[in-house]
Order: C-alpha cells, then sequence, then structure tokens
C-alpha cells in the first residue's frame, strides 16, 4: 500500500510541467537513438548526460529513463525494415520481422512491436513498484562485505555470460577494472597510473569511455564497408488483426514475466531476455516449423521482453546501487553526476527522484506508444540519409558530448583512445559491455573491499563470515566455473564432430 | 585465425607485466588494510593469466582452426578512411580551444561529408554551417552549455 502511495507521489512529481516536457523529449530521442544503428541507449544516455548539468536532477534522469525506454521502441524498427538491429536487444526481432516485411507485412509487425513494448513496460512496472521499496529496506542492512559481494556477482555475470568465450569476458572485467584505477586512489589519495597527467587525476570518465567503446568504435567499423543510403523498403498499412493480437497476447505475457525476471539479475543483457523469450514461443507454439518464416509470436515475445527488462533492470540499480547493464552504469553514472548516489538510501533521500521517474516511466510508455507508430516515416526518412552524414553529425554529437562534461578536449582525446580500443576488441569478439560496467563497479567495490578488511583488520575471512556475502561470493565462483565449463564443453563438442567427419571422409 | 589471437595476447601479455611493475611502486598494504597497489597488482596478475589462456587457445585450442572472418580484415581503402577519422577526431582535440568550436567542426564537418563521404557540395557547405554554428548556438545560447569560443573569436 505504501509504494502505491508513493507512486502517486511520483506521478504528482512526473505530471509537472518541466518533467512532462522533458519526458517527451526523452522519448523522441530515445526512438532516434533506437532508430540509428550503431548508436544504441549507452551512448544516447552518455552523449546527453552533460546537457542535463542544467537541468533539475528529476527532469534529467526522467529525461535519461525517457531515452533507454524510447530506444527500445525505435530500435525494433530497423530490425524489422532493414534486417539491422537499432540495438543488440531488438536483433531477435529480426528473425520474424523481416520476413514479414518482405511478406509486405511490415506495417502488422512495426504496429506489434510498439504495441509489445507498451505491454511489457507497462504491466512490469507494477512489480517494479511492489518490489523496489521492500528489497531497498532489506538492502539496507547491508554492509560492505555484502555490497561487495553482490558487485561481484554482478561482474562474473556480465564477463561469464557476455560472449562465446569465458577468457575474453574476464579479459574486458579486468581491462575495465584496470583502467578504472587510473586516476587519484580512493584510499589514500595517491596517484594512480596517471603518468603525471593531470587530466588523468581525476580519473578516466565513463562518458568518453563509453562513447568511445560502443559509439565511435561502430563507426569506424562500419566505414570499412560504407553503404549509401542503409534503407530502402516501403510500408503500407499500418495496423494488425484481431488475429494478430490473439497470437500475441500469449507471448507479450509471457515476455513481459520473463523480461522483468531476467532484468533483475545483474549481468544479463537485454538481448538475453529477448532471445529466452523467442526460444520459449518456439518452444510452446503449435506451429514451431513456421518459426523464421515471419510470425508474429516471434516479435511480440521479444520485444514484451526487452521492455520488460528494462524495469526489471532498474530494481537493482534503485535499491541496490548496482548496474545490471553497461547502459544502468551509465545511468548510474548520471545519478552520480547530479549528486545522487543510486542505492537504497535513494528511497528516503530522493523520493521524489525515485518515485517521479518509476512514475515516468507509465507515462513515458504511454508517450513512446503514441510518438512510435505515427512517427513511423519520419523514422524511416531519416533512415534515407546517406550513411557519411549520419556519421559525421554523429561524431560531432560525440564530441559536444564529451567536450562538455568539463569543458576539455582531453576528453574528446579519451574518447577517441576509447575508440581504437573498442574497435580492436570488436573485431576480436571481446565483449565491450563488462568494460562499462567495471568502470562504474571498480571504485565501489574497491572502497567496500578496504572497509570490509578495516572492520576485520586485515581478515579476508569476513566474506565468508556472514551467510550472505559467502553466498554471493560462491555465486560469483560458480558463474564464472560453469560459464568456463560451458565453453570447454562447447568447444569439445566442436572437436569431437570435427574428429567424426573426417573419420567418415 | 591463429596470429591475429596470438598478437592480441602478447600485447595483453605485456601489459599486465607493465601494470604488476608500476603496482610495485605503489603502496601494497598498511595497517589499516589494502593499499592502492594492492588491486592493481592482483588483476595485473589476472591479465597475465588471461593473456597466457589466450594465447593457449589460439595455438593450440579452438580458436586455432577457425576461418578468418570475412570482414576481420578491412581492404586498404577502408583503412584508409578509419586513419582519416581517427586523425581528423585527433586533429579536433588539438584545434578545438584555438579555433574554437564553430571554426574547428566547420572545417571537421567539410572534411568528413565532403572529403571522406563525397556527399555533393552545396549539402555539404550547408550540413557543416548548421552543424557547426547551428549546433554552437543550441548548445550555448539554448541549452547554456559552454563551449570554446578560439583567438578568431569562433
Amino acid at each position: 500500500m505504501e509504494s502505491f502511495q508513493s507512486l502517486a507521489y511520483g506521478f504528482s512529481v512526473a505530471l509537472t510541467p518541466i518533467n512532462l516536457i522533458f519526458l517527451v523529449v526523452g522519448c523522441f530521442v530515445g526512438n532516434l537513438v533506437g532508430v540509428l544503428p550503431g548508436i544504441g541507449p549507452t551512448v544516447g544516455i552518455a552523449m546527453l548526460i552533460p546537457l542535463t548539468f542544467t537541468l533539475p536532477p528529476a527532469a534529467a534522469i526522467i529525461m535519461l529513463a525517457a531515452i533507454y525506454h524510447g530506444s527500445m521502441f525505435g530500435g525494433a524498427i530497423t530490425s524489422i525494415m532493414m534486417n539491422v538491429p537499432g540495438d543488440a536487444a531488438n536483433a531477435i526481432t529480426c528473425i520474424e520481422g523481416y520476413p514479414m516485411a518482405k511478406k509486405g507485412r511490415a506495417g502488422p509487425a512495426l504496429a506489434m512491436q510498439a504495441i509489445a513494448n507498451f505491454f511489457g513496460g507497462t504491466v512490469t512496472l507494477f512489480g517494479l513498484v511492489l518490489v523496489a521499496l521492500p528489497l531497498a529496506r532489506l538492502a539496507l542492512n547491508f554492509g560492505p562485505p555484502e555490497l561487495f559481494g553482490l558487485a561481484l556477482v554482478g561482474l562474473s555475470m556480465v564477463s561469464g555470460l557476455t560472449g562465446d568465450s569465458i577468457i575474453k569476458g574476464l579479459i574486458a572485467a579486468v581491462f575495465g577494472l584496470l583502467v578504472a584505477m587510473v586516476g587519484t586512489d580512493p584510499v589514500m589519495g595517491a596517484p594512480r597510473f596517471t603518468f603525471g597527467q593531470t587530466g588523468l587525476l581525476d580519473g578516466v570518465g565513463l562518458v568518453p569511455a563509453v562513447v568511445g567503446l560502443f559509439g565511435v568504435s561502430e563507426i569506424l567499423i562500419n566505414i570499412e564497408n560504407p553503404t549509401g543510403s542503409i534503407f530502402d523498403t516501403k510500408v503500407k498499412d499500418l495496423w494488425c488483426t484481431l488475429q494478430d493480437f490473439k497470437d500475441s497476447i500469449g507471448p507479450g505475457l509471457r515476455g513481459a514475466v520473463l523480461g522483468f525476471l531476467l532484468g533483475l539479475i545483474p549481468g544479463l543483457a537485454a538481448f538475453i531476455a529477448s532471445a529466452i523469450s523467442y526460444s520459449l514461443e518456439k518452444r510452446v507454439s503449435k506451429h514451431p516449423e513456421k518459426f523464421g518464416t515471419g510470425v508474429i509470436e516471434g516479435i511480440a515475445g521479444p520485444e514484451a521482453a526487452n521492455n520488460a527488462y528494462v524495469n526489471g533492470a532498474m530494481v537493482p540499480l534503485f535499491t541496490l546501487g548496482i548496474p545490471a547493464s553497461a547502459t544502468m552504469a551509465v545511468m548510474m553514472g548520471a545519478f552520480m553526476m547530479n549528486g545522487m548516489a543510486p542505492g537504497p538510501q535513494l528511497f528516503t533521500e530522493h523520493p521524489d527522484i525515485v518515485w517521479g521517474v518509476i512514475a515516468s516511466m507509465y507515462l513515458g510508455n504511454l508517450i513512446n506508444l503514441v510518438l512510435n507508430i505515427p512517427l513511423i516515416p519520419i523514422w524511416l526518412a531519416i533512415l534515407k540519409i546517406p550513411y557519411s552524414v549520419l556519421f559525421s553529425v554523429t561524431l560531432v554529437f560525440c564530441i559536444i558530448g564529451t567536450y562538455t562534461l568539463n569543458g576539455s578536449e582531453f576528453q574528446v582525446g579519451t574518447m577517441l583512445a576509447f575508440s581504437v580500443v573498442g574497435y580492436i576488441f570488436k573485431k576480436f569478439g571481446i565483449p565491450v559491455a563488462p568494460v562499462a560496467l567495471t568502470l562504474v563497479l571498480e571504485p565501489l567495490m574497491e572502497g567496500w573491499l578496504r572497509q570490509s578488511l578495516e572492520m576485520s583488520q586485515g581478515n579476508f575471512g569476513i566474506f565468508f563470515a556472514e551467510p550472505i556475502s559467502a553466498t554471493l561470493i560462491v555465486i560469483a565462483v560458480l558463474v564464472v566455473v560453469v560459464s568456463g565449463a560451458g565453453t570447454f564443453k562447447k568447444a569439445r563438442k566442436v572437436e569431437v564432430a570435427k574428429v567424426a567427419k573426417e573419420e567418415m571422409a | 585465425m591463429k596470429r591475429p589471437y596470438q598478437v592480441i595476447a602478447v600485447v595483453l601479455f605485456l601489459l599486465s607485466v607493465f601494470v604488476v611493475r608500476e603496482s610495485l611502486d605503489l603502496t601494497y598494504y598498511d595497517q589499516l588494510g589494502p593499499g592502492p597497489g594492492l588491486p592493481p597488482f592482483w588483476l595485473g596478475i589476472l591479465l597475465g593469466g588471461l593473456s597466457v589462456g589466450l594465447f593457449y587457445q589460439a595455438t593450440w585450442g579452438k580458436v586455432k582452426d577457425e576461418p578468418m572472418p570475412a570482414n576481420f580484415f578491412a581492404s586498404r581503402v577502408g583503412y584508409s578512411r578509419i586513419a582519416a577519422i581517427i586523425v581528423a577526431t585527433a586533429a579536433v582535440v588539438v584545434l578545438l580551444e584555438p579555433l574554437g568550436f564553430r571554426l574547428t567542426i566547420l572545417l571537421y564537418l567539410l572534411f568528413l561529408m565532403f572529403g571522406l563521404g563525397r556527399v555533393n557540395l552545396i549539402a555539404t557547405v550547408l550540413l557543416s554551417l548548421a552543424g557547426s554554428f547551428g549546433l554552437f548556438f543550441l548548445f550555448v545560447d539554448c541549452f547554456k552549455v559552454v563551449l570554446p569560443t578560439g583567438m578568431f573569436g569562433f
């Protein structure tokens, strides 16, 4: 009951004219960011953080959260029309969306992705409202060892479950941790890995690193073989039949529940939520053989799942101060840069922000639904712009976003350096998401490690003295071991199959 | 696919050696607990171990027989485009303060769109003016964000 009273208060915050204006702006920008391949919510939010410094904190966070939701709506458009996902989370939608478009059913596919996103996002917000407050109260009892254990779980999940190789995932995580250590040491205040550069005393900025790793590196990859205009398909009849709705209700509901639950687990990406939803729909379908030829259930489930995932992922951020994904890490950075620390205290220290943001997400889903479908011709028109113009303009926004952080060209240089790192990582299949996550988590983890060891006078046994921290650390180790074993097993299977094939020959 | 992975593994190993070496100059442990040198020391060791693992995979493991993805290496033209973007953006880093945002970004956009993207000249000029002078007006005058003004007042 208390949660719903707080939610009502949140609506009073979200419905103020200034917050409403920035909510609409955030939804619009989010749709645009989702539509443009290679940008995605992580870069979109990172680029716009400096703009929020002049805004009231509630309006700033509401706008950034709206960008995240909006990008989920926009990202599916290119998946359906071009077979190119706007963001990784929408990649699964290509499987059914593009064949539907080729069969002349692009309109219903586009309409269904918007409706499914709205449905997944709205239904699961009740889950967020119900879970957030009790979990935040529980987390208030967590001490440094428990928080350290929790961060370790998040880190192990994101490194172990991203990509096809546990080694590559761990390399990305360790690299990110090392980069995060550049700057003034949080414990003794000593400069660490700064090499006499004053620009490095504050450490490597999250925004330039993320914009470089995710955004500019993608441009470098795309520019190797540039295409002219990246869109060439027509849309007519933007509405679904009654049968389409009947076929989509079950998948939408299952996708929403699944996406929300997976969002609660730190480290799982939205892509995993939509991928599992798709495979579930194929499994429970009466006609699994039709999957891959353009069935609407394959859009409704995954799209509901990826938007529901965003709500689920908000839970660990709001209640525990642990980002569940790279985008959430950037959101966490945005909170910090606006003078707030995500975590259980957020509910008591800034109830207007946290409940205002949650309420704005209800309104944002509605605004996204209204914006997304009627504006589809505009999004498609934007995609007709030649890529050389799109990437040039994107680069300028990246430069503005990083320069304005603290008015220093050093940040632009940092972005450039990380874009080269991101390019190399992507070429070698090393995931970049763990780097973003560790950049945010490392200072916190180091602080919790230090505080824990101060409490125990240097005894590492403190992490196993309490059941919660011990369980969390065991889970973290298990995730790494199980992921490693899975990779090994897969490699072995491939090897055995190869030997068998050779013997047959 | 063996050689590129071996190279990246060696680079990472050298990085780990450097990190461990640098961390030895920092306080490892004091009476209150771990100092600034402890985390990078162990992370350096871990990175070294992982790079050895990657080298093993590349030389004797599953990566060894993997075929090279078609788009792993870019064409010469592709690499020259990448280099052009990197050099142009590096030039922005150097010129942003002395020339100011408007002039620097005007030149940057002219180069990227006309020089690299072969967009027609009139469209390039109009878009470059909008992307430099237009964005400066939008961000500085409307959003009150500070962007640099150089020695020529732009």
